[in-house]
């Protein structure tokens, strides 16, 4: 009897020693991930002089905004070096949303019509392309820097959103394809045939039926389109020279001159960058995670 | 309401032909079973009645017009998908009020004919729900409604039933036919479950290898199958096929291969000393000392309402059916004699009926 309890005893303390195990490394990878982040919020709250302080030290000693107002006042601001990255920020945000945003609808529109196409119809050549489309995202970025820049520049869009919005959709569209033929493939066929049924001409079972089943992936796939778009930076620095198309990653990048840095505003930038993408996930976290399909069809 | 009438349909995928001349007549109001194994082209047939399949040949009337190539929405027909086909992101009560949103139907028309339907399948109190929040019969009924609200000329069942489990399916086959009782729409009814044809339909087309094998009204169908493959496919437990011969000299008798003579009311003179097969079913057996023929026991299943009695004539396996209580074991040998009135006989070259 004693014995049994005594076995019982020692399976619990494995299993909390197992949880506690689990959340420990669950701790570590969490600090791992949000210290650098941490560090550029805390930072952009600190004087100059605290952020360089040595030993360096995460909280601000006389916390201040006046790193966050020099954004909103440029020609008030102190800094002498990065003060043109600083009037360039603003702008850069403008910029950033709307090859983001420009990058992520063409995504939507093309991906749907090429995805559902490759996922309903058989034609000669759709393992082909499916084969190429994969393939496409295994060349590195750096490798199509030159030729991309000359193709640029032959069609006269240097320095022009437009180039930097066509740029990202190569590079994002043969991924979104593949994630919405996917998506679509998952989709019973039945369901469209009932909307064809109930009335709907192709138009309509696409727009009434089909794409509100499919948001999840069409949420997932504008997303993924976005953050790829808001994070480059290769591409928007040989592509854009000036406020007309100068990007956030690019501007942010100003901070840093050959004379100096200004630590605490780049910071501030930092976390400025941060706000439209972390305002989106927040947004459609919970259209993402519904799970909008289930009950559709007898799982 | 209106009548259906298909006239030596055809179809092809390339060069694989799927139904080859398939000619059906359902009557305005009529409920007609399509019912066959897997791959007869039952379904596909059912597909092009609602125009998710073209037509490679023949036509098809819905009423007065040819449907042929008419686009689904302008059909006027309902179909009940196997798997349901709700939209998932609509309540209960826009799933059924959707094709009379597209129709543009007046609020209040639309309204009254959701609550109309919900109140008839029972749906009042899950009008707000969304799809994944019900169950699976639920989900069938919604699809119901969704094709009642439509009051269309044609009601088109895929297999509605076969996701259900088996109580579930015994109910909803009673709730279809008691709506058709009530609405008396032109119904066609695909299934490959005989039961369901059997106890569903006015009519029942019974498909095989893309052609029609016969089509008849259940009991006609039953007692008097055109050919080996209805009879061996209509009836559970199946028909008994013995092989051998017919013989008519003075009384007609069958022989069969092992040379056991089995007993005939008559048979056509035309088929005597012809190699035929004698069809009888489970239930046709009598046990009779006197003319029963000795058959050695092999398998009891006992179900509650009757046994089922799996037994050996002359080395041929026989199943039959008896609705008292049996105390037999295996090896047992009890005297069965089959009813030479109920006896089926068929040509064993064409398999048709003799």
């Amino acid at each position: 009897m004693t014995e049994v309890i005594a076995q019982s005893h020692m399976r619990h303390w494995r299993q909390d020693v197992r949880l506690i195990a689990l959340m420990l490394g669950g701790a570590l990878v969490t600090v791992y991930i949000l210290a650098p982040f941490c560090w550029l919020l805390l930072s952009s709250f600190m004087h100059e002089q605290d952020a360089l302080s040595v030993p360096p030290h995460w909280i601000p000693k006389n916390p201040t905004l006046s790193n966050y107002l020099s954004f909103f006042n440029p020609s008030e601001t102190r800094a002498v070096v990065g003060s043109r990255a600083i009037e360039q920020t603003l702008p850069g945000m403008l910029n950033s949303f709307i090859a983001a945003v420009g990058t992520a609808v063409v995504n939507l529109v093309l991906g749907t019509l090429a995805g559902y196409s490759l996922a309903r119809f058989k034609f000669r050549g759709r393992g082909a392309l499916l084969g190429i489309y994969l393939g496409s995202r295994m060349l590195p970025g750096i490798a199509l820097i030159v030729p991309l820049y000359l193709t640029i520049k032959a069609f006269g869009l240097l320095d022009h959103l437009v180039a930097l919005i066509a740029t990202y959709v190569t590079f994002t569209l043969p991924f979104t394809i593949w994630l919405l033929k996917n998506y679509f493939q998952a989709i019973p066929r039945s369901l469209e045939e009932a909307a064809l049924i109930d009335g709907c001409t192709w138009l309509q079972m696409m727009v009434k039926v089909l794409l509100p089943t499919a948001l999840p992936g069409l949420i997932a796939a504008a997303m993924f389109a976005f953050m790829t778009a808001w994070n480059d930076y290769l591409f928007a620095v040989i592509l854009t020279s000036t406020t007309a198309s100068k990007t956030m990653p690019v501007v942010v990048a100003g901070f840093a001159t050959d004379v100096t840095t200004e630590r605490t505003l780049m910071a501030t930038s930092g976390v400025l960058a941060i706000i439209p993408p972390l305002v989106l996930a927040f947004l459609f976290q919970r259209l993402i995670v519904q799970g909008l399909t289930s009950g559709a069809v007898k799982d | 309401m209106a009548s259906v009438d298909i006239r030596e349909v055809r179809k092809a995928y390339g060069p694989a032909q799927v139904l080859h001349g398939v000619s059906i007549d359902i009557s305005d109001g009529e409920f007609v079973s399509l019912v066959g194994p897997s791959g007869c082209g039952k379904s596909t047939l059912l597909r092009m009645i609602a125009g998710l399949e073209s037509v490679t040949g023949g036509e098809i009337h819905i009423g007065r017009r040819v449907i042929n190539d008419m686009p689904p929405k302008d059909r006027d027909i309902a179909m009940v998908f196997q798997n349901y086909a709700l939209y998932p992101h609509m309540t209960v009560a826009d799933n059924m009020a959707f094709s009379l949103k597209l129709k543009r139907a007046p609020r209040a028309e639309i309204e009254r004919r959701v609550t109309g339907a919900a109140e008839i399948l029972g749906l009042r109190p899950l009008l707000d729900r969304f799809p994944r929040q019900l169950s699976g019969g639920q989900r069938q009924r919604v699809a119901m409604g969704r094709a009642i609200v439509r009051d269309p000329q044609v009601f088109l069942f895929d297999e509605p039933l076969s996701n259900l489990d088996a109580k579930l399916r015994v109910q909803m086959r009673t709730e279809i036919k008691e709506l058709h009782q009530r609405l008396r729409t032109t119904t066609v009814y695909v299934t490959h479950d005989q039961i369901e044809a059997m106890t569903m339909a006015d009519k029942i087309v019974v498909m095989h290898d893309g052609i029609v094998e016969q089509t008849g009204r259940p009991l006609d169908l039953y007692d008097r199958p055109a050919n080996l493959f209805v009879a061996g496919f209509i009836g559970s437990p199946a028909m008994n096929f013995l092989q051998g011969k017919v013989t008519v000299n003075g009384s007609a008798s069958f022989v069969t291969e092992s040379g056991v003579t089995l007993p005939l009311n008559d048979a056509p003179a035309a088929a005597d000393g012809r190699p035929a097969v004698y069809g009888i079913r489970p239930e046709h057996f009598v046990i009779d000392r006197q003319i029963g023929l000795p058959a050695e026991v092999i398998v009891v299943e006992p179900t509650g309402s009757e046994t089922q009695v799996f037994a050996k004539i002359g080395g041929q396996e026989i199943v039959s059916v008896f609705h008292d209580r049996m105390n037999l074991n295996p090896g047992d040998i009890i005297p069965l004699a089959p009813d030479p009135r109920r006896a089926h006989l068929f040509d064993a070259g064409s398999g048709e009926r003799l």
